[in-house]
């Protein structure tokens, strides 16, 4: 499981409501995935928190080889927007 | 990096260089970046300063900053007026991650709460009461405008910025703490 030193000692402890594995789950089923100028990627998609108290969008951005984790969170602004779309 | 406290507002300007800004983008309700054409950010601005640190002596000491590279195992520390802040927050780590050129300006132990785009890759962690986390800051090595930040620690200022009228500019600042050491050779 790649990964960069920022996402296994940062990262991981500011969020560790999303698992790596809810991440990479998001990178192997993504709703969107966005390249961003600077060659990263950047998907989106459903994760239950570990503790499964609630179900959000998170933001995976990956390196440009597009499985080196590199930074994952709960998306607030995309979660709202995806609600809207599906009501 | 320049710090710049100023006391009569109680906010403080993290600048990493000199260019001009032209555009503002807000972090929480007390913290603004400052970007330049290029879209990076180039000053954090914090108001109320003294709550973000805990610190209600910013004018005569400094939180604990350090420089740190996880990676190499440096640990520099980069102030040597230390504040009389209490708790975790009277401090600022710049946590630089070279195999991704990643700064993460971390104000705050402990998880995040809300996540804030700065720019297209810049990012801010913030707590629910407002309370700025964190900032990661991508692609730093041309931000910190150090040749190798694996080998060099940026250069750092604290200065106190004085409110009181002088006749001389150059005197309306005093440095509190100046970093300019080269980095210690690691194994």
């Amino acid at each position: 499981m790649k990964a960069t030193d920022y996402y296994r000692k940062t990262a991981r402890l500011k969020h560790p409501e999303i698992t790596e594995e809810a991440a990479r789950e998001v990178i192997r089923n993504p709703q969107r995935i966005v390249k961003q100028d600077n060659g990263r990627f950047q998907y989106y998609g459903k994760v239950t928190f570990a503790d499964g108290s609630r179900t959000m969008y998170a933001r995976v951005i990956t390196l440009p080889d597009g499985e080196t984790l590199h930074n994952v969170f709960p998306d607030g602004r995309y979660t709202r927007k995806a609600k809207r779309t599906e009501s | 990096m320049n710090f710049t406290y100023h006391p009569d507002l109680d906010s403080l300007d993290l600048r990493f260089n000199d260019d001009v800004c032209v555009s503002a983008a807000n972090i929480t309700h007390l913290a603004q970046a400052w970007l330049a054409e290029d879209n990076r950010i180039k000053v954090i601005s914090i108001a109320m300063a003294s709550r973000q640190f805990r610190n209600t002596d910013l004018a005569n000491s400094t939180p604990k900053i350090t420089w740190r590279v996880p990676a190499l195992g440096i640990d520099v520390p980069l102030t040597d007026v230390q504040g009389n802040g209490t708790g975790p927050t009277d401090k600022l780590t710049f946590a630089y991650f070279p195999d991704s050129d990643t700064l993460y300006l971390d104000f705050v132990d402990g998880p995040s709460d809300i996540v804030v785009d700065i720019t297209d890759s810049d990012i801010a962690d913030v707590r629910a009461d407002g309370t700025l986390i964190g900032i990661t800051l991508e692609f730093a090595q041309e931000l910190l405008q150090i040749e190798d930040p694996q080998t060099e620690v940026p250069e750092f200022q604290w200065k106190v910025y004085d409110p009181e009228p002088t006749p001389d500019p150059a005197k309306s600042q005093r440095t509190l703490s100046t970093h300019k050491l080269p980095i210690p050779a690691h194994p």
